[in-house]
């Protein structure tokens, strides 16, 4: 198997989830990570490993793109939510109830930093501090400080499930 | 709270340690075992910690891999082309005597080795000539070719800009069933500046020669500029050229652009 098919089949489904969750645009996610296995072909990355070099490069593509203001409308807008992945399910009710869930994230996610959802969803797909503090740009004793962060922030976002209330009021 | 200690952990160093990164203060971690406000603490991040991953998944679509079977290709073919071009006779030829005047410059047989490089460098074709007993000998210079190729992305909308020429360049259009875009600069082209971006190459400095542009069929839309000015687009499964002299070699377009 060649390198690059070994390491597009170990990488790119986590790579691609990993970009859905930060933009929130399934397309927009598809051609970063593609872009970032392009650059891997042409310029082999000499520190660090491949994995969080592709999440690095992914990422910045993704921030690229969003610096134009179309671009920005497009990831911002949380009204008509795309499908993220595969074929959207046959259940009309389990389509509007996926839409939703969507939507929740994704606006929740937009909430964040830049800097603040890298490591959160980099953390998700199991780096380690000092891989976050590469890919982010920082320190690995100021990856603790945005997780812990982004964490509070988001928890605060989520919808409280009705039993889990029931428990906290006993 | 333990002795040596004056103060409970950090939300951050609680999720190092939720996180199981490697201990920096053992004072702190051994604090953080025994005290009962800072293990409730460090409790709620990690039920913090679930949550927030169970809220994230919930929201993902599985993997779908048949949909980046195409992409997964195009890398790996792009990858074989990458590695190729180094090793083409034409590039060998032309390292081996970058690497051979490199060596000469400082000898005293120069002027033989320029000799010999003028032999080397302008490769002949021998055409046999019945009339004479001699061979005709036809000296054909190779040019120089470089490339840069692009696997169509998920919107399959692609685009060739073309800046900075610094002399006339022909363009030759093609489609073509490939799952990728891609640009052959031959002769002068050979030198510009391939770039590629999301959905576009770039090539930048073309002083003559020919740029070979293929485009794949199954682009949903194409668009050729040059400086700016859009020349050519992709209309279903036609290529609309906007420019005037234009000629149609077969199934190719050959446009020329003079800066």
């Amino acid at each position: 198997m060649d390198d690059v098919t070994r390491i597009f089949d170990e990488h790119h489904p986590s790579l691609f989830r990993y970009l859905v969750r930060f933009c929130g645009d399934a397309d927009v996610a598809a051609d970063a990570a593609q872009e970032a296995f392009v650059r891997l072909i042409e310029r082999r990355p000499t520190q660090g490993t491949e994995r969080t070099w592709l999440f690095k490069v992914a990422t910045n593509v993704v921030l690229e793109q969003a610096r134009t203001a179309t671009r920005r409308a497009r990831l911002l807008d949380a009204g008509d939510p795309r499908a993220p992945m595969g074929d959207a399910p046959p259940d009309p009710f389990e389509q509007v109830a996926a839409a939703e869930r969507r939507t929740a994230v994704n606006e929740a996610l937009q909430l964040l930093s830049d800097k603040e959802r890298t490591a959160l969803l980099m953390r998700e797909e199991g780096f380690a501090h000092r891989e976050i503090a590469e890919a982010v740009g920082t320190t690995t004793a100021s990856v603790g400080t945005l997780l812990a962060r982004a964490l509070e922030r988001l928890a605060r976002r989520i919808p409280v499930d009705p039993e889990e209330r029931a428990r906290k009021v006993q | 709270m333990m002795p040596g200690i004056d103060h409970h952990a950090s939300d951050a160093a609680l999720i190092r340690l939720v996180d199981e990164e490697p201990v920096r203060d053992e004072q702190l971690a051994a604090h953080v075992a025994t005290c009962a406000a800072c293990t409730q603490r460090m409790d709620e991040a990690r039920r913090r910690s679930h949550a927030v991953a169970s809220f994230l998944s919930a929201a993902d679509e599985p993997y779908d891999a048949a949909r980046f079977r195409a992409t997964r290709d195009a890398l790996r073919v792009r990858q074989v082309a990458a590695r190729r071009w180094w090793k083409r006779p034409a590039w060998q030829a032309a390292a081996g005597v970058a690497l051979f005047t490199g060596l000469a410059a400082a000898s005293p047989v120069r002027s033989w080795v320029a000799r010999q490089i003028d032999r080397l460098t302008t490769p002949s074709v021998i055409i046999p000539d019945t009339a004479a007993t001699a061979p005709t000998v036809l000296t054909v210079p190779i040019p120089p070719v470089a490339g840069i190729g692009l696997p169509l992305p998920a919107s399959a909308e692609v685009a060739v800009s073309i800046d900075d020429a610094r002399g006339p360049v022909s363009i030759r259009l093609r489609l073509t069933d490939e799952p990728a875009l891609s640009v052959r600069g031959v002769g002068g082209a050979a030198n510009a500046e391939f770039q590629t971006r999301v959905g576009a190459i770039g090539i930048r400095g073309a002083n003559g020669g020919e740029l070979q542009i293929d485009v794949p069929r199954a682009a949903r839309s194409f668009v050729l500029r040059v400086g700016g000015v859009t020349y050519a687009v992709k209309e279903g499964l036609r290529i609309r050229v906007l420019m005037a002299s234009v000629d149609t070699v077969g199934a190719e377009l050959l446009l020329s652009i003079n800066p």
